[in-house]
């Protein structure tokens, strides 16, 4: 198929147009659905496509638009009526098209076998809906008869198709199985395209960054639900990599089966098959790549079938023509364009930014050398040089961010369709105001910005906006209207999402807040509206149904937060009673370069960014003032709040680095003590450091993928000296310590802190208070946090290097106040250093990072792949190790007597550990409902509860934690057949505990919190039991693979951090 | 249950001579309880496995040094060893489909206890022991009853319902 490249780009944009006409026709028959014009309009729109795409011999949309259009004029000549249905199927027809086009435009292989199966299936299914009297129309269709009242400009295209097809050799797309019989052929080349399929090619070379089109079979081992939860586990994986299009046959649906569980998968991502096999591993199951059937039935076709993987390459290239004829391949774009990858972009500019880093460097030293040697005509030269590569770099750090930057519109387009589903589904009348579509942004924004902006317009529409009766009643048009807009302010991109609805109920929101303990009661009145609103975006408040029910905002807010907190952008909400609410996302203009104060604390380097940076005083000990437990600054008159920088990041589970013992509680006499001041919401706050490094331009690295919980930081950054500085997100890290300490802050920005902390994971509930959870610290007693308590002021006397005794001071709370932490661990070692008291101290210790990082890692493998098992939203918390007393352990699960389901799933292989999850048996109901994918609720009768649906929820737990491990430690490990019994808690427990009995009275626990219906809700206890020498060998296994395997997690500690021991 | 109860936690144990009941949930963990009935004094011990590990200070969690142990205590709450009797709780099989190294503590606590009993001359008057139920025991020290609930009764009840 030859097709000229600037049809090409012509094609595309005039495709764009129909398609756009196509959707707001259909949008607005849906209104009216007897009205002719709109009507007219989508006739031409589809008749018009169908016309270029004849012209450029795109037959599968030529196919497709032909027959849309066959319907459509029945419709029009009164043979049929417009009604829900047909439009239904009219709205996926225009989705179809428009996958069609952008495949085409992305250079994947057009005319695929694939396509073409999904153009016939939909065919087939418009044929039912416009059923009866579609064949006629569709014999006729080849003539322009169908179409006569079609405008002028419709004659030529639509002959197009009769006329076309000898000249081209490759007609109507082929499907590869000549078995839908159905269809009849309708023109002499598609009739001889069945006959001769082409066998099977192999499929093309990796690309480079662009997603393509790759075929993989899954063979699972076993059948049935254990299959079927690999299959998850499987599916977990390919979603990481790129986008799954396709599961042939679903995996569900071999669930009952007794198959062989095989299925296909057809995922778009940048890897090639092999890549892709090879990142799966997953025990029991086989991948291997799909040989791509092709679809056309000439060698000239073959050739541009092959066009997809060569245009691939091309972009990935950069280089000239390939070998399919010295045309440009098929998604070629004209001269002008080139198509570069995302990836390649990224390496670019992170090597600008590398740049940036360097050249800054460069100042420095020739700061130095002038400041060494006076300005001697050399150094002249040199400074003036280096500011002139100065000015290149930024010029080029400006030119590869431009080139990232695509217009918001790529983003803003769906919502049309998202409004008008929505209004749908919730049966309200909702129409969407759009501005500001140009505005460019980041692609990376692009990409991420879209599921967040859902969620606020989905809450909009179902929440913000009320329904038709209540909107007159108020005296308000019947129809709500959405608006989304974007628009550039400073070096700020704002995008807004606002509703004319209801608006947010401040006083249900101070009712929650003071209920949480967010707010004192003597607070609530003063608050500012931002300060109320803000709530809603605080974990476990908006996701509470209260607010939800009495305010109208739902389910997630704080996924939208996190979601923007992650692009390091700022979210506010403007609300008036009545009128509406206004959510404005703003985020930075580059999300790849910062600049950042870089500070000292607790011996490591973090960078504040400079946005957030009032100034930088260095306080005298006659400034800062202790009040109670508050610390404060005096500064000029005003009363700051202090936070210690290290420890607000401990207490938000950073635990790796912050130490406390650090030089925070004592101001030497006469010693200045930097002080970075800050803003939040408004108000200033002082961050207390250790040292000023200075002012720099930092490249944001993304955190890996466990480290993104820690609140407070929003990326790393490698320093010109090799040395890691992690960026601190001011805004969370302070709203989050304080949420953490129990505290609020008044108006006056003075820090007032309750008693108790709450340790990172939320808290177990008590059997008598089920308001232990993570905003509310008071219920937080039973046991000794571990991650957040504070150790005493002595140690950092008898210390005066806190980073040297950094291990030392970060044993766990359970013990801290027997032992004084700064002692040497080897020498102090009567009754308090038994062996689990020593290994609990290695866990929590440098060498114990591993050990999390593994841990961490299995959680979130386990959360994914619950969340596919379910269709819902389940969060397994990242498990945390602590000595418990034996004591105390049924009362952390839910109390001795309560009625626990209690899984056991033993381990085999080399290590000697166990699993145990407990289900409160409230939740047996809740996770029965949510393993068969019912709505929460359903299941109301203990005795009914599928036991064995909830321990294969326990294998896969399991298997995810145990892949983690030996996937890092090299370890072999199996989930041995998991036990169940439902019963008091403490029976369930306790022969576990005494399978993993130690001398003393404690316990190591590595326990998890699985939360699920409802983001609030603890499902499930999970504990890891690992025999002591199992632990041991488990941290060597982990410690040496990191050595052969290199580069851990970031900010890896320093060697000398490690205690002596084994 | 009349009047307070002294709840026995998991590898501890407790001594009355008061109206107070004593109570514990067992597993495969052994209740075992020493009662001197004449004086009213009743001492509990939380049992959670045979033998003790000799570099384990926490002597409450094994048969053969709690029971002892316990004995020492309600002997020195007044009581004479001729008078005391032995009851014998617990012992269940929670998980009990194959997973051996758990399956079989119950069993080798009810066999430990009897034999650290039988070594005491301790006799035992009452036995619930095995079974794959939990079970939740009030053993009143004035009237020298016992009570053992077993969720199965609870959860039956919860079902017919």
């Amino acid at each position: 198929m030859e097709v000229k490249a600037e049809y090409l780009a012509i094609f595309s944009e005039e495709a764009g147009d129909q398609l756009r006409e196509w959707e707001e026709s259909l949008l607005a028959l849906e209104k009216a659905p007897t009205d002719r014009e709109p009507l007219n309009n989508l006739f031409r729109a589809v008749h018009t496509l169908k016309g270029s795409a004849g012209f450029i011999g795109f037959d599968l949309l030529q196919k497709l638009a032909h027959d849309l259009e066959s319907s459509l004029s029945n419709v029009r000549d009164g043979e049929r009526s417009y009604d829900g249905a047909l439009s239904d199927m009219l709205f996926q027809g225009l989705d179809l098209a428009r996958s069609l086009i952008e495949t085409f435009s992305a250079g994947t292989a057009v005319n695929s076998a694939e396509a073409a199966r999904s153009v016939d299936d939909y065919l087939a299914r418009l044929v039912d809906t416009a059923s009866g009297k579609k064949p006629k129309a569709r014999k006729d269709s080849a003539a322009p008869a169908p179409a006569p009242k079609a405008p002028a400009a419709a004659a030529p295209a639509a002959a197009a198709p009769a006329a076309a097809p000898p000249s081209r050799p490759a007609p109507v797309a082929a499907p590869p199985e000549p078995a839908r019989t159905a269809e009849p052929p309708k023109t002499p080349a598609a009739a001889a395209a069945p006959a001769g399929p082409v066998p099977a090619a192999p499929t093309a070379a990796p690309t480079g960054g662009l997603p393509r089109m790759s075929r993989l079979k899954v063979r699972i081992d076993g059948q049935n639900r254990e299959a079927y939860l690999r299959s998850c586990i499987v599916r977990a994986r390919f979603d990481r990599m790129g986008s799954v299009m396709r599961q042939e046959p679903e995996p569900e649906t071999l669930r009952d089966s007794t198959d062989p569980f095989v299925y296909t998968v057809t995922i778009s991502c940048p890897l090639d098959v092999d890549q892709i096999v090879s990142a799966i591993s997953v025990d029991q199951v086989t991948v291997e790549a799909v040989p791509e059937p092709s679809a056309a039935p000439a060698p000239a076709a073959a050739a541009v079938a092959a066009g997809g993987p060569a245009s691939a390459e091309l972009a990935e290239a950069g280089e000239g023509p390939k070998p399919s004829g010295g045309e440009l391949p098929k998604g070629g774009r004209p001269e002008e364009v080139v198509r570069v990858s995302v990836q390649k972009l990224d390496t670019l500019l992170n090597l600008v930014g590398e740049l940036v880093i360097h050249n800054s460097g460069f100042a420095t030293v020739t700061q130095q050398l002038r400041d060494e040697y006076g300005k001697t005509k050399h150094i002249y030269d040199l400074e003036e040089k280096t500011e002139a590569l100065a000015a290149i770099t930024r010029d080029l750090q400006d030119g590869i961010m431009k080139a990232r930057m695509l217009p918001i519109a790529n983003v803003f387009n769906r919502f049309r369709r998202v409004v008008r589903d929505l209004a749908k589904a919730s049966g309200k009348s909702v129409s969407l105001d759009v501005f500001g579509e140009e505005t460019e942004i980041d692609k990376k924004v692009i990409d991420r910005i879209g599921e967040p902006l859902v969620h606020l317009v989905r809450n909009s529409v179902d929440h913000g906006l009320e329904t038709a009766a209540d909107r007159l009643a108020a005296g308000k048009p019947e129809s709500g209207v959405i608006r989304l807009g974007a628009y550039q302010d400073g070096d700020h991109i704002c995008i807004e999402v606002a509703d004319d609805g209801r608006g947010l109920d401040r006083e249900a929101i101070l009712r929650k807040a003071l209920e949480k303990g967010l707010l004192a009661s003597d607070e609530a009145a003063r608050a500012s509206p931002e300060q109320v609103l803000g709530f809603i975006f605080l974990p476990g408040f908006s996701t509470a149904r209260v607010v939800s029910d009495i305010s109208g905002r739902g389910v997630g807010m704080d996924a939208v937060k996190r979601a923007v907190d992650e692009m390091n952008g700022n979210l506010r909400v403007r609300s008036t009673p009545g009128a509406g609410t206004t959510v404005t996302i703003s985020l930075p203009l580059t999300m790849a370069i910062i600049g950042a104060v870089l500070v000292e604390a607790a011996g490591s380097t973090y960078a504040i960014p400079i946005s957030a940076v009032r100034e930088i005083v260095k306080a005298t000990e006659d400034m800062l003032k202790t009040v109670g437990t508050r610390r404060t600054m005096l500064l000029r008159n005003e009363v700051l709040a202090l936070v210690n920088l290290a420890r607000a990041l401990k207490a938000n589970g950073d635990g790796r680095r912050a130490v406390t013992g650090s030089t925070a509680d004592k101001v030497v006499a006469g010693a200045t003590r930097p002080v970075v001041v800050v803003d939040y919401e408004g108000r200033k706050i002082g961050l207390e450091v250790d040292g000023i490094v200075g002012s720099r331009e930092v490249v944001i690295k993304s955190l890996s993928r466990h480290y993104r919980e820690v609140d407070g930081l929003i990326g790393a950054s490698i320093l010109g000296n090799g040395k890691i500085a992690l960026i601190v997100d001011v805004e969370t890290m302070i709203s989050q310590h304080h949420t953490s300490r129990g505290s609020t802050m008044d108006s006056a920005g003075m820090v007032r802190e309750t008693a108790g902390e709450t340790p990172r994971l939320a808290p177990p509930p008590g059997v008598a208070a089920p308001a232990a959870r993570p905003l509310a610290p008071a219920a937080a007693a039973p046991v000794a946090p571990a991650a957040v308590a504070p150790v005493p002021a002595a140690p950092a006397a008898a210390a005066p290097a806190p980073a040297v005794s950094a291990p030392a001071a970060e044993k766990p709370a359970a013990e801290a106040p027997a032992a004084p932490p700064a002692a040497a661990p080897a020498q102090k070692a009567p009754a308090t250093s038994e062996p689990i008291e020593q290994l609990a101290r290695d866990v929590s210790s440098s060498r114990g990072r591993l050990l999390e990082d593994v841990n961490n890692q299995g959680a979130i493998e386990a959360s994914m792949s619950l969340s596919q098992l379910t269709g819902q939203d389940i969060r397994v918390s990242f498990p945390e190790s602590r000595l418990v007393a034996i004591k105390d352990v049924a009362e952390i699960m839910g109390g001795e007597e309560s009625t626990v389901g209690g899984m056991y799933v033993g381990v085999v292989g080399d290590l000697e550990a166990g699993m145990l999850l407990v289900i409160p048996e409230k939740n047996l109901l809740v996770l029965d409902d949510l393993l068969h994918r019912r709505s929460v609720g359903t299941a109301k009768d203990l005795g009914t509860v599928d036991l064995s649906g909830i321990s294969e929820m326990g294998n896969l737990l399991a298997s995810c934690f145990l892949n983690a491990m030996a996937d890092s430690a090299h370890l072999a490990l199996n989930p041995e057949v998991p036990e169940i019994s439902v019963d008091m808690c403490l029976p369930v427990i306790d022969s576990v505990l005494a399978r993993f009995n130690q001398p003393g009275d404690k316990i190591l626990l590595t326990e998890a919190v699985i939360y699920g219906g409802g983001s609030e809700n603890v499902v499930c206890h999970q504990v890891m039991f690992l025999e002591p020498d199992s632990m041991r060998r488990l941290m060597d296994a982990l410690s040496r693979a990191a050595r052969q395997g290199g580069a851990m997690a970031p900010a890896a500690p320093s060697t000398g951090a490690t205690p002596g021991v084994v | 249950m009349d009047g307070e109860s002294v709840t026995v936690k998991m590898a501890e144990m407790e001594v009355v001579a008061d109206g107070r009941s004593l109570k514990t949930v067992l597993g495969s963990c052994v209740g075992v309880v020493l009662r001197d009935a004449d004086r009213k004094i009743s001492g509990l011990a939380h049992i959670m496995l045979p033998a003790r590990r000799n570099d384990d200070e926490a002597s409450g969690k094994y048969a053969d040094s709690a029971i002892p142990e316990l004995l020492q205590r309600v002997l020195q709450m007044g009581s004479r060893a001729t008078a005391l009797q032995a009851l014998l709780i617990g012992g269940a099989q929670m998980f009990p489909m194959g997973n051996a190294s758990i399956a079989s503590i119950g069993d080798q606590n009810v066999a430990a206890a009897r034999r650290v009993l039988a070594e005491q001359r301790i006799p035992i008057i009452f036995e619930d022991i095995g079974g794959t139920a939990g079970r939740s025991v009030v053993f009143s020290n004035v009237t020298g009853k016992v009570t053992v609930k077993t969720l199965q009764a609870i959860a039956t009840r919860g079902v017919t319902k």
